[in-house]
């Protein structure tokens, strides 16, 4: 199944008077068929259809970002001096 | 002979001859001859011409010399060339390639020079070389030998100077390190002077070969894993690659467990998947969603719901992933939240994306696909355990983590607060038969139910629980080994009646079952099945005697008896007691009742025969007299009409034949006193 967003080149939560002009605009494009156009109008401009849309073709990746700790550990240091300690292994 | 003298005339001929055909050497010669003679312009000219075009030809030449020598790599040669037809025709363009030449023949002696150095152990004399080899360039192979060579002469700094002109995403460098630096020594210090580039990373990478307990490099390896978390940390502040910022976070939180490092890792990490969405390309998410972590939030769920499902489209090979996440991800009421505020309205949707994705999962079984067929099997089964959960949570949201599907429960452990929700709400579930369905495909026999649904029996039986912990992995173990028998006797495989030893209680719970067994044994017709539904039914029959097993029972030994007598492989006293035992168990046994009324006929028949043959007629007499069976008595006359027919044949005498003629008829009047034959015996005796 087409993503209609991407075939109407609408954000989410665009509303029906964007939808429809967006189908006219790729009309005019011609990067998609018109039955691939028709059906991607369709399918935002159904209440239902929409939502089922919003929730299949958008991810949300803010929220599980903003459950993150991006904090730096206080004991890191930004020293970066290395003092020179050969190292003679079993390998070696 | 004196030669002729010629004419200059002649001479310019030859000479005008020559030049048509682009010999100017022979064309100039006799030109030069013409012109000692005719002092004209326009042979000085041909002469200028032809010393021209001399010219021209011969720098031709050597270019061409000069390209073939380049081609066989022979530089120094090529130079000399191309050094010449820069003195004939001094073109700009030569003058570059001349240059060009030098330097390239001074970086191969330069480059050969360092090998010779490196050979010889002048390691900083082969670093100077090999920078001169490079001259300007960057030739990542030479970087790596230069800086190598500093290492080797102690000069950190300056390795890390050359190794800074590499960038550190080089798909070559760990040949190059491998090939390089052969011992630990060496892998140290090579790794030294990468930190000392700030290639932490690297740095890590290459110490990671090195084998040694020494204290010290191990203390100064956790400084250099600090360096890089704070150098991550960095990099993303100031809008780093996201995608090397995982790669390195990855390493560090997973080689060395430096848990402080997860978080900015996962940041990244989802950074990234947000990226590869817009470019749809969800393969390369679902590897950055590997491994599957145990526990998952509502969001997490979607993501994973979602992902899978934009592979499914693409794969059949999803089909598994988008059945563990994506009854779970809608039924969610966090995630079913977003799709409207509503609740009629979010039912809609909810039912809009399990459609669609059910309708993904045809698409693929209908094209014969063997994955969406099994996994289109637990998904009916599935899907209406899940309605059952939505129901029963209700508005409890403390509880809407529970609804989840049971191959998603097992992977986030989840089952067993499942099964509790389940035990607690049994006045939930219409009768006990929904509820212990319930609750078995969340018990510990929910792989095996599973595997029921899609018909790999094989798989089913082994994966049973050693020990029945609830009611529900008891009635879940119960319905597979009732599965499995039905499955033996379908295929006649093993010896069914072992696993229907539980199926009397199963029955109990659910009477379904034993009418799928009995609608099964009705339809049989064949003898090897008939015998084994009839060693299942009467095996369930001595736990429990219903009607419809009793019936059942009856209906399918009298079928297998009359198959077997057919098959001359019983008697027919064996025939005859089997459908009395039949009519015992039903006596409204049609076909045990109309087989036994055939076979009292054939019977008794047998029986007169062999009363008469033995000459023990007044038994004879007895059963066709008693008999309700017409036959019985029309076989008796037959033969009693045989010996009459026969009697004047017989080398009897008269008295004997009277003799004969009155034990005829007495026989014949105990049978039947009104029988014609009887008349005829009298005439036969009123005659004799």
């Amino acid at each position: 199944m087409m993503n209609p967003y991407k075939v109407l080149d609408v954000k989410r939560g665009a509303g029906k008077s964007d939808i429809i002009q967006a189908a006219a605009r790729a009309m005019r494009e011609k990067i998609y068929t018109v039955k691939e156009i028709a059906i991607a109008q369709k399918a935002l401009m159904s209440t239902i259809s929409k939502a089922a849309h919003e929730f299949l073709d958008f991810i949300d990746v803010k929220t599980l970002q903003g459950q993150l700790n991006l904090s730096q550990p206080a004991e890191l240091t930004t020293e970066s001096y290395l003092e020179y300690h050969p190292v003679q292994g079993e390998g070696s | 002979m004196k030669e002729k003298p010629q004419s200059p005339e002649s001479i310019l001929a030859r000479a005008e001859e020559f030049f048509s055909r682009e010999n100017y050497l022979v064309a100039l010669r006799e030109f030069e001859k013409a012109a000692c003679v005719l002092q004209r312009d326009d042979i000085r000219d041909k002469i200028n011409i032809c010393k021209k075009e001399m010219r021209r030809l011969r720098l031709k030449d050597l270019i061409k010399r000069g390209e073939r020598h380049l081609g066989k790599k022979n530089i120094r040669k090529a130079l000399r060339c191309f050094e010449e037809a820069y003195a004939i025709g001094g073109e700009d363009r030569l003058k570059e390639r001349i240059d060009q030449l030098k330097e390239n023949l001074a970086q191969r002696d330069s480059f050969q020079d360092a090998r010779d150095a490196e050979a010889a152990g002048h390691f900083e004399r082969a670093a100077d070389l090999y920078g001169k080899a490079l001259a300007g360039r960057a030739r990542e192979d030479i970087i790596v030998k230069q800086a190598c060579c500093f290492i080797r002469a102690g000069k950190h700094s300056e390795a890390a100077s050359a190794l800074r002109r590499i960038p550190s995403t080089s798909p070559r460098r760990e040949q190059w390190q491998a090939e390089m630096l052969p011992d630990q020594g060496l892998q140290y210090d090579y790794g030294f002077a990468l930190a000392g580039a700030g290639r932490y990373y690297e740095c890590l990478k290459v110490w990671d070969s090195i084998e040694s307990r020494d204290s010290g490099f191990i203390k100064q390896k956790e400084s250099v894993r600090n360096f890089l978390e704070a150098d991550l940390h960095r990099r993303f502040d100031s809008g780093g690659d996201c995608k090397r910022i995982l790669e390195e976070g990855k390493y560090l939180r997973d080689s060395a467990g430096r848990d402080s490092i997860g978080d900015l890792v996962e940041y990244c990490k989802y950074a990234l998947i947000d990226r590869l969405w817009e470019e749809e390309r969800y393969e390369d998410i679902r590897e950055l969603l590997l491994p599957y972590p145990e526990r998952m939030d509502a969001h997490l769920l979607a993501l994973y719901a979602k992902v899978f499902y934009k592979l499914a489209e693409l794969s059949a090979e999803y089909l598994t992933g988008l059945r563990m996440y994506w009854l779970s991800a809608i039924y969610d009421p966090e995630i079913a939240a977003q799709f409207s505020s509503g609740n009629e309205l979010r039912n809609e949707v909810r039912k809009v994306l399990a459609g669609e994705a059910e309708e993904l999962i045809k698409k693929y079984n209908n094209t014969g696909n063997i994955l969406a067929k099994k996994v289109l099997a637990c998904w009916n089964v599935e899907k209406k355990l899940i309605e059952d959960l939505y129901a029963l949570v209700g508005k409890r949201k403390e509880l809407s983590h529970l609804i989840r599907t049971p191959v998603f429960a097992e992977a986030c452990g989840l089952t067993s607060g499942i099964l509790s929700l389940i035990k607690n709400n049994r006045d939930f579930f219409s009768d006990e038969r929904r509820y212990l369905s319930a609750g078995s495909y969340y018990s510990a026999a929910a792989s095996s139910l599973f595997y029921i649904e899609t018909g790999e029996y094989e798989k089913a039986l082994p994966g049973l629980p050693g020990a029945i912990d609830s009611e529900f992995t008891g009635y879940g173990v119960e319905r597979v080994k009732f599965a499995y028998g039905m499955h033996c006797l379908d295929t006649g495989k093993e010896t069914p009646e072992r696993y229907f030893r539980s199926s009397a209680i199963l029955f109990e719970k659910e009477p379904a079952y034993e009418q799928e067994l009995i609608d099964q044994a009705v339809q049989c017709h064949e003898l090897d099945a008939l015998q084994r539904y009839e060693k299942v039914l009467s095996d369930i029959h001595s736990r429990r005697p219903t009607k419809g097993i009793a019936d059942t029972l009856s209906l399918v030994m009298t079928r297998r008896s009359v198959l077997m007598y057919n098959a001359d492989q019983i008697s027919l006293k064996v025939l005859a007691t089997t459908a009395r035992k039949a009519l015992e168990l039903n006596p409204e046994n049609e076909l045990a009742g109309g087989t036994l009324d055939n076979l009292q006929l054939d019977l008794e028949i047998e029986e007169l025969f062999k009363a008469m043959n033995n000459h023990k007629m007044g038994k004879a007499c007895r059963l066709a007299a008693e008999s309700e069976h017409r036959e019985v008595r029309e076989s008796f006359f037959e033969f009693i009409n045989d010996i009459f027919q026969d009697l004047d044949a017989m080398m009897l005498d008269r008295r004997e034949k009277l003799l004969l003629l009155n034990k005829l008829a007495g026989w014949c009047s105990r049978v039947d006193a009104s029988h014609p034959l009887l008349n005829r015996i009298n005439m036969k005796q009123r005659r004799l």
